[in-house]
């Protein structure tokens, strides 16, 4: 061990980027965030992609000439030394498997909600574990196979958010019904800043592109591409969407729905064709986000234990895919006996 | 190694990246509390993990720069 293959070209990179940016972010948190902003939700959407931009610059430029695995755990130990470093890759690590399990939650609750079985707190924790489980065997095969899959399952999530967007947008310009746009500001600026709080966790999974540096292809060139291009992709869809959702439905309403998105689209058709694929979209894009937090979570305990911040026996990489399952249980049993 | 190479570089730099931690120091202020306390305990027990892995690690640690 200790060598890593170079795999994965420019889409690759990209679609790992996106499948880990677009996840339940857009699917779950916009109804928070326009819960706490209003419709000014659209500017917390602005404001945080645009302080995630800031720092995805830095990642871009750092990742175009370090390309060890590891990503900032890697960036901050050569700059300021071991422990720093490690205080970092350890929160990274802790970042994705925590996501991962909370991700899986929240797949494993849309799957019931989807299927028309009861939300148990049993069948959560089975649902949250054996899927993350199933992933990580796919991870096992070769990161080829799981770059083609996460691609996959970007592309149709990317789909189901473009049709979104077209019908709601659709359905508000026909309507000629702007008054659910005022008042604008309904909590003012403490709202926004709050709101951009939330939403700023569904902007920072770009990082795990650089986290993969190692396994990509040209990477002083496919690494910072990837990361800018990714994020544009993003910061389009998410702006977009948040502009249909608190314009189809009230903010309050929207705020109030553990499944915004489809609680919005039903607002404005009862195409069941159109509602059931975005159901099942959110399926997929929390499957990618799993996907993700599996790759970078593993490269970054791979990348620790390779310098010897953790033991040696971490540097299998795929032990670093292990911890995800205890966690997702924990996770399961957490979630529904803190909520 | 500030002389290296690097095929892409921030914009307007030293501003862009001072300009990106202010953003988020501001934006942590937001935050719900419950999530300053988990990462606060994540933190040491990562903490205690170094500090045992630095004493029981047959070699020790070699996060040195390599290149």
């Amino acid at each position: 061990m200790g060598k890593l293959v170079r795999s994965i070209g420019f889409w690759g990179a990209a679609g790992i980027g996106i499948g880990a940016i677009i996840g339940t972010g857009i699917f779950v948190l916009i109804g928070v965030a326009s819960g706490i902003a209003g419709p000014a939700v659209i500017v917390s959407f602005i404001i945080a992609g645009f302080v995630a931009l800031l720092t995805g610059l830095s990642t871009a430029e750092l990742a175009s000439f370090i390309h060890e695995s590891g990503g900032s755990y890697i960036y901050t130990t050569n700059a300021f030394g071991e422990f720093p470093g490690f205080v970092v890759g350890w929160m990274k690590s802790f970042d994705y498997i925590v996501g991962a399990s909370a991700v899986s939650v929240g797949f494993a609750a849309y799957l019931t909600y989807f299927v028309g079985i009861p939300a148990a707190t049993s069948t959560l924790v089975v649902v949250a574990t054996i899927w993350p489980l199933i992933l990580m065997f796919l991870n096992l095969k070769g990161i080829k196979e799981a770059s083609w899959t996460n691609n996959l399952l970007v592309s149709l999530k990317i789909l189901a958010l473009l049709i979104f967007i077209m019908v709601g947008a659709g359905a508000l310009i026909s309507s000629r019904d702007y008054s659910n746009y005022y008042p604008f500001f309904p909590t003012g600026f403490s709202g926004v800043m709050s709101g951009a709080a939330v939403i700023f966790f569904a902007f920072i999974g770009f990082n795990t592109i650089a986290v993969m540096a190692e396994e990509i292809r040209d990477p002083g060139k496919n690494v910072p591409k990837a990361i800018l291009f990714a994020f544009a992709v993003c910061l389009i869809i998410y702006t977009g969407v948040s502009i249909v959702a608190v314009g189809v439905v009230n903010w309050q309403l929207l705020g109030t729905s553990s499944a915004p998105l489809e609680f919005a689209l039903q607002t404005v058709t009862d195409n069941t064709l159109i509602l059931q694929f975005l159901a099942i979209s959110a399926l997929f894009a929390t499957t990618s986000v799993i996907m993700a937090s599996i790759m970078g979570g593993s490269r970054a305990l791979f990348a620790m234990a390779r310098r010897g911040v953790l033991p040696k026996g971490c540097q299998q990489y795929r032990i670093g895919m292990f911890p995800h399952l205890q966690y997702s249980f924990a996770g399961g049993l957490s979630v529904r006996l803190f909520s | 190694m500030p002389d290296v190479n690097r095929p892409f570089v921030v914009p307007l730099y030293p501003y862009t990246p001072i300009f990106a931690i202010i953003c988020c120091i501001i934006l942590a202020f937001y935050l719900n509390v419950n999530a300053i306390i988990t990462a606060s305990f994540f933190l040491a027990v990562g903490v205690l993990v170094y500090y045992v892995n630095k004493k029981y690690s047959i070699k020790p640690g070699s996060g040195k720069l390599i290149r």
